[in-house]
């Protein structure tokens, strides 16, 4: 059966969405943002502890930009997430650069509090308030390891990809970082 | 740690970059931005191109790319000519051998190159002499035989190198 031009199958991986957008079509973008902006904007979120959801959403934004002025120049020599969140990690240290803020533990609780639900325990709450600040203790590295590798289901191998180190460096920053935290939740939940 | 609370870490770490509010859609807001950025940079250089200096400084830009550009390749063609030059230093018959016709063609008119060996022993071997072993030994100057036929037939006068005349292309039997 022939088969009419307007009935092409809709291009379906990220890079022919990107490059169907880089051809003119603002509904690839959209879609690439259907897939990704809620997990960009945790992912920055969780990467900018202690500071306003807004900078979250600005570096998200900010992203965005950059995908769309930059397009055309996409080589396809990594994945379009790979990319993307290359791209949200460098915008992620351009704030600790310019804006170097740590974080206090009545912050990070507040914080908590407010994005917790009714439904959620309190003891929840203060675990994760608890580990809000452990994580944004770490070292930079072994921060962006460890969120990268509890974040939306990235495998360690994409996340050695988008950090561009080896895999067992990966690993072994990784297994520093969970021990690290460990030490520090079980120093603070102590009595 | 014990394992129960391994897994409420790895759960507060995964809650950590999770995003639990409504997408603003951003990608929307950066596309308006980009289309200002655009503009702004298009109204930018339409402002740059009505300034008056503006072909002054057009002018100023390529004379400052073309001095660059020979600045930057400068080297590259002197490296390329001394090469060159290096290499006819130390081949000086590659270019005068090029065949021992256009040679003998040069010594019947008289205009020998003798002070090049290589040449000289060519020329020696089809049996040519220098002018001046000409004159000490009062013997015509082309003396010998070329691939067996005298050089005299071949069209050639033997006392070309006292006497211009018709070029005789040696090698080459008449009919």
């Amino acid at each position: 059966m022939r088969r009419e031009p307007d009935m092409k199958p809709e291009p379906t991986s990220d890079e022919d969405l990107l490059r169907a957008f880089a051809g003119g079509r603002k509904a690839a973008l959209a879609e690439l943002a259907r897939r990704y902006e809620r997990p960009l904007l945790g992912f920055a979120n969780g990467l900018l502890a202690g500071r306003n959801d807004r900078v979250a959403c600005d570096v998200v934004q900010e992203t965005w930009l950059r995908v769309i002025c930059y397009a055309d120049s996409f080589d396809g020599r990594s994945g379009f997430k790979t990319w993307l969140y290359r791209i949200a990690i460098n915008q992620c240290k351009s704030v600790w650069a310019a804006r170097p803020q740590p974080v206090s533990s009545e912050a990070a609780i507040a914080q908590a509090d407010s994005a917790a639900g009714p439904e959620r325990m309190v003891q929840d709450a203060e675990l994760a308030a608890h580990v809000r600040l452990a994580v944004a203790q770490l070292p930079p590295e072994q921060r962006l390891v460890v969120l990268l590798c509890y974040h939306n289901g990235m495998t360690h191998a994409q996340a050695a990809e988008i950090l561009e180190i080896p895999l067992g460096t990966l690993k072994s920053r990784l297994h520093a970082a969970l021990r690290d935290l460990r030490e520090r939740l079980s120093a603070e939940t102590k009595p | 740690m014990t394992a129960e609370h391994d897994e409420q870490l790895e759960q507060a770490l995964t809650k950590l970059t999770t995003w639990h509010g409504p997408v603003p859609h951003l990608w929307r807001r950066a596309l308006g931005a980009a289309k200002t950025k655009r503009a702004r940079a298009s109204a930018r250089l339409q402002w740059l191109l009505r300034q008056p200096l503006s072909a002054g400084i057009a002018a100023s830009i390529i004379v400052i790319a073309l001095g660059a550009t020979i600045a930057i390749n400068l080297p590259h063609l002197r490296m390329k000519y001394d090469h060159s030059q290096a290499a006819r230093r130390r081949a000086p018959a590659a270019s005068d051998l090029r065949g021992v016709e256009a040679v003998g063609k040069r010594v019947v008119e008289g205009r020998v190159i003798t002070r090049v060996p290589e040449i000289r022993n060519e020329l020696e071997s089809l049996g040519y002499v220098g002018l001046a072993e000409c004159r000490r030994q009062r013997i015509p100057r082309i003396r010998a035989r070329h691939d067996g036929v005298p050089i005299r037939r071949l069209g050639g006068d033997p006392t070309l190198c006292h006497r211009r005349s018709r070029p005789v292309r040696v090698g080459r039997r008449s009919g």
